[in-house]
């Protein structure tokens, strides 16, 4: 049935210097996850999406980029899916 | 005023009743005297119930349980004993305290091994760790997101809840069959 979502991650793991994908429910359950992200994150993710969802309301929810020296992480929301995307820094 | 014919009437009246009163009183009055008649009327008992039985029960019922559950009395008897075989009474155990003597003893003993296996304490694990005020500005300045990498994530997870949104079972076979039982 996850045919086309395999696909989909399949896609963005062959963006350059992407190491890791995931992306998971609004329950935090983890939906797909491959490369550097381990599937144990899904409900963080989720977690710290919706918390930085709150900090303004009305508009459409934020990316959330957890930064270190080489390596960012990027989460984002649409809808009801939340969608995380470990890269390399260039 | 009664004629002498109906006066007669009642005497007679009032003689056969008095014998048929008589005739009960008699009977209730003289049953021990006579009891070995086998003439069975409205006194005899149904059922022959030996007269030891009827006394000697009722002084022994007051003072301990009746005799018709001995088992259950000896299970409860049993089950009282192991509990109190069991039961270890610390209130009765009486106070205990320590001496004085003994306590800054032992203080100084513990101590003192303490100090000797001393331990740096442990260090807690840091992960995030404020950046000097200076680093900070600079990174706050900075530009926050490449532009790249937001169309990259806002993309991607827009393809990821199409993509789940298409997300259906596929039937191939029934579910419920029927057993063909010949």
């Amino acid at each position: 049935m996850e045919k086309e979502l395999d696909k989909v991650v399949e896609e963005i793991m062959s963006t350059p210097n992407v190491s890791g994908c995931l992306v998971a429910d609004h329950q935090g359950l983890c939906l797909a996850s491959k490369g550097t992200a381990h599937v144990d994150s899904a409900g963080l993710i989720v977690a710290l999406s919706e918390q930085a969802c709150k900090i303004q309301p009305n508009f459409k929810p934020p990316t959330v980029c957890l930064e270190t020296d080489t390596k960012i992480c990027l989460i984002q929301r649409h809808g009801t899916i939340t969608g995380a995307v470990y890269k390399q820094k260039a | 005023m009664q004629t002498d014919g109906e006066e007669s009437l009642l005497h007679s009246c009032f003689g056969s009743l008095k014998s048929a009163v008589m005739g009960c009183c008699y009977s209730i009055c003289h049953k021990e005297t006579d009891p070995q008649e086998n003439i069975v009327n409205e006194r005899t008992h149904l059922l022959e119930v030996p007269e030891q039985q009827q006394e000697t029960p009722s002084p022994t019922t007051c003072a301990s349980t009746p005799p018709r559950k001995p088992d259950e009395q000896s299970a409860l008897n049993r089950i009282l004993h192991e509990t109190a075989t069991n039961v270890i009474d610390v209130g009765a155990l009486g106070p205990y305290s320590l001496e004085a003597g003994a306590y800054s003893e032992r203080v100084r003993t513990y101590s003192a091994r303490a100090a000797a296996a001393a331990l740096p304490p442990p260090a807690r694990a840091r992960l995030l760790a404020d950046l000097p005020p200076a680093l900070r500005r600079a990174l706050l300045a900075a530009p926050s997101l490449a532009p790249a990498d937001r169309d990259l994530i806002t993309n991607a997870v827009k393809k990821a809840a199409s993509a789940i949104s298409e997300l259906r079972v596929e039937h191939h076979e029934d579910l419920v069959v029927a057993f063909r039982v010949p």
